[in-house]
């Protein structure tokens, strides 16, 4: 459902550039920065979260790439672009956005003992509405709230009690975790 | 006044929006892993597997033992392979001797000493390509055995290995990192034997087995078997005694054995060799702890025990001068050392590799060598050779001039 809702904005927003490129020329892209803080709330609670995303906007479309923290039950690194498309033509807007990449376990227990966790990249999505104020300098405030997923995958290596035995063999666990939350964010763009 | 409010809602909005679907959040784990379903078969079925083959493929290394021209080489639960060694640089696998169950050894003349599961098999080996077995002591290591005080062989049943298959399961206790299929280690605990010095031949670090005189010393995880082998062809078994728990190792030096343990380091005397006496104990948190001893000193690796979480990596050398509890002469910090030996000057120690220290002065080491690239297991370093069993193979090193030591041979898998 996920992939589709995003596969949905992407082509959306796809569309919207091309048809601006076919009518407008030149084509004027503008960096922006966009800093976002914000909780994420799923099954097991609410966990911080934060990103930079830093891009380029022409009229109504901003592409960029981001990375940010993420808290919700194991802390990661996501890495991500990130597509938005702004609505009206008023200086407040409401936007969408779709985020799509990776995200990168940053372990807390990198020494477990019985248990050696070695993590693996995972999928890392995040779409939602949002509603945009900009002020007289350019700068603007945005508050979004929307859907964020997160995959995290790990093995875990359990060690037989063999030693003496000889050398030793090693049985791993493969777990995958599907993490779904619903994100709501306030964020400075300037 | 209009674009006020309708401005203001917009929070409230998205704010209502998350509530709204927080409830329909629902994470999901899933958990791959192996199921194991225990295989059982008879001992007299097993005992009947015990027979000389050609040489075999090296692909599970256990246990090494020398003696003479010979290399015993453990293949871990299979048997051992038989290795003509008459030429260090050009070893030859001549047969394999295959024991199910085995992981020790010991040879007393032509008698070759094993662990078959719960027997202790005494092996005919004139000919290494014939062998014959000369006697099974029944249930000498009984931890093996399922629960039985039958002594017929076609009674007892050993557990001997384990059908797996893939499976995938939801995670059903969150917080808690599976072990779905730990239970299968709780059943047996592998009890085994092997060789060690003697006049006739030496064992590594890591042996469960140590003979002095005419006696066999076999450790299990809590006792120390007393076996006598003066008539080598039938031996007999004297008594079981009780020694403590998680009993790994045991090395035999100047009428003594010393003897590791997963929380210990402790020495026996064998004034009287049929009741030996323990005469120290040094205590440890948690660390695998192979010995070598010589006229002055023990050397003990601790090795980091992953399954309680110890981190203590790291040599200790006791003095033996004293009697009683001590605290280590000197401690020297390893990455994750395993098996050790000595040689006159020379300490091996199997660590990330295989390290070659000047133990002249026991409180100053000087790393000679540090040989990389094999996952080292056990060393038995004997007439300027290093046998090394490691992951990957046996490799022979020559330490004859340590300021040369190099590679003279290996079999790997």
């Amino acid at each position: 459902m996920s992939n589709k809702i995003i596969t949905t904005i992407a082509m959306l927003m796809l569309l919207h550039i091309a048809q601006a490129q076919t009518n407008q020329t030149p084509v004027k892209w503008k960096f922006y920065s966009i800093n976002q803080a914000g909780l994420l709330n799923g099954e097991i609670g609410t966990a911080f979260h934060a990103q930079s995303v830093n891009g380029f906007q022409h009229k109504q479309i901003f592409a960029g790439i981001g990375a940010g923290l993420d808290y919700y039950d194991y802390r990661s690194i996501p890495v991500f672009a990130e597509l938005r498309n702004y609505f009206g033509k008023s200086r407040n807007q409401f936007f969408v956005y779709a985020d799509g990449g990776a995200h990168f376990v940053w372990d807390k227990n990198k020494d477990q003992g019985v248990f050696k966790s070695k993590y693996s990249p995972g999928f890392y999505s995040n779409i939602g509405v949002g509603y945009h104020a900009v002020f007289k300098n350019g700068e603007g405030l945005s508050l979004s709230a929307g859907y964020s997923y997160k995959n995290v995958k790990y093995s875990q290596d359990e060690y037989n009690f063999c030693p003496f035995d000889g050398p030793c063999n090693i049985r791993t666990d493969f777990y995958s975790y599907d993490l779904n939350r619903v994100i709501l964010q306030i964020g400075w763009m300037f | 006044m209009k674009k006020i409010i309708s401005a203001g809602a917009i929070p409230v909005a998205a704010i209502v929006m998350v509530l709204f679907f927080t409830s329909c959040m629902k994470d999901k784990c899933t958990h791959s892993y192996k199921i194991f379903t225990p295989v059982y078969k008879k001992l007299s079925e097993l005992r009947s597997a015990v027979q000389s083959q050609p040489a075999a493929a090296v692909v599970n290394t256990g246990k090494l033992y020398i003696r003479d021209k010979w290399i015993f080489l453990n293949e871990q639960n299979k048997g051992i392979h038989v290795i003509n060694n008459s030429d260090p640089s050009h070893p030859v696998k001549t047969s394999f001797i295959n024991i199910p169950g085995n992981f020790d050894m010991y040879v007393k003349g032509n008698t070759l000493y094993a662990d078959l599961y719960c027997d202790l098999v005494a092996i005919n080996i004139a000919d290494p390509a014939h062998i014959a077995v000369s006697k099974y002591l029944t249930k000498t290591f009984p931890d093996k055995v399922n629960n039985t005080s039958s002594t017929n062989p076609d009674s007892i049943t050993i557990l001997t290995g384990w059908n797996s298959r893939d499976t995938v399961a939801d995670c059903t206790v969150r917080g808690f990192n599976g072990c779905a299929g730990c239970g299968i280690y709780a059943t047996p605990q592998i009890n085994n034997a092997a060789a060690t010095s003697s006049p006739t031949g030496t064992a590594g670090s890591m042996a469960r087995f140590a003979a002095v005189n005419n006696y066999l010393y076999a450790v299990t995880t809590r006792t120390l078997n007393v076996i006598d082998i003066a008539n080598t062809a039938n031996p007999s078994f004297i008594q079981s005694k009780n020694i403590g728990w998680d009993i790994e190792t045991i090395f035999p030096y100047n009428n003594k054995l010393y003897i590791g343990a997963g929380s210990s380091m402790s020495v026996y005397d064998l004034q009287d060799p049929v009741n030996p006496q323990q005469s120290t104990w040094n205590g440890h948190w948690c660390s695998h702890d192979p010995i070598v001893a010589d006229d002055n000193y023990a050397y003990v690796t601790l090795h980091a025990a992953n399954f309680c979480g110890s981190q203590i990596n790291q040599l200790e050398i006791y003095s033996l001068t004293g009697a009683g509890s001590q605290s280590p002469v000197k401690t020297y910090p390893l990455t994750n050392p395993l098996g050790l030996s000595k040689d006159g000057n020379l300490l091996f120690i199997c660590d990330s590799g295989l390290k070659i220290y000047d133990a002249t002065n026991v409180a100053d080491l000087k790393l000679v060598k540090h040989l990389q690239g094999v996952n080292t297991y056990d060393v038995i370093a004997f007439g300027g050779i290093a046998y090394v069993v490691a992951k990957e193979g046996l490799f022979q090193y020559d330490y004859s001039d340590p300021e040369n030591i190099h590679l003279v041979s290996k079999i790997i898998k």
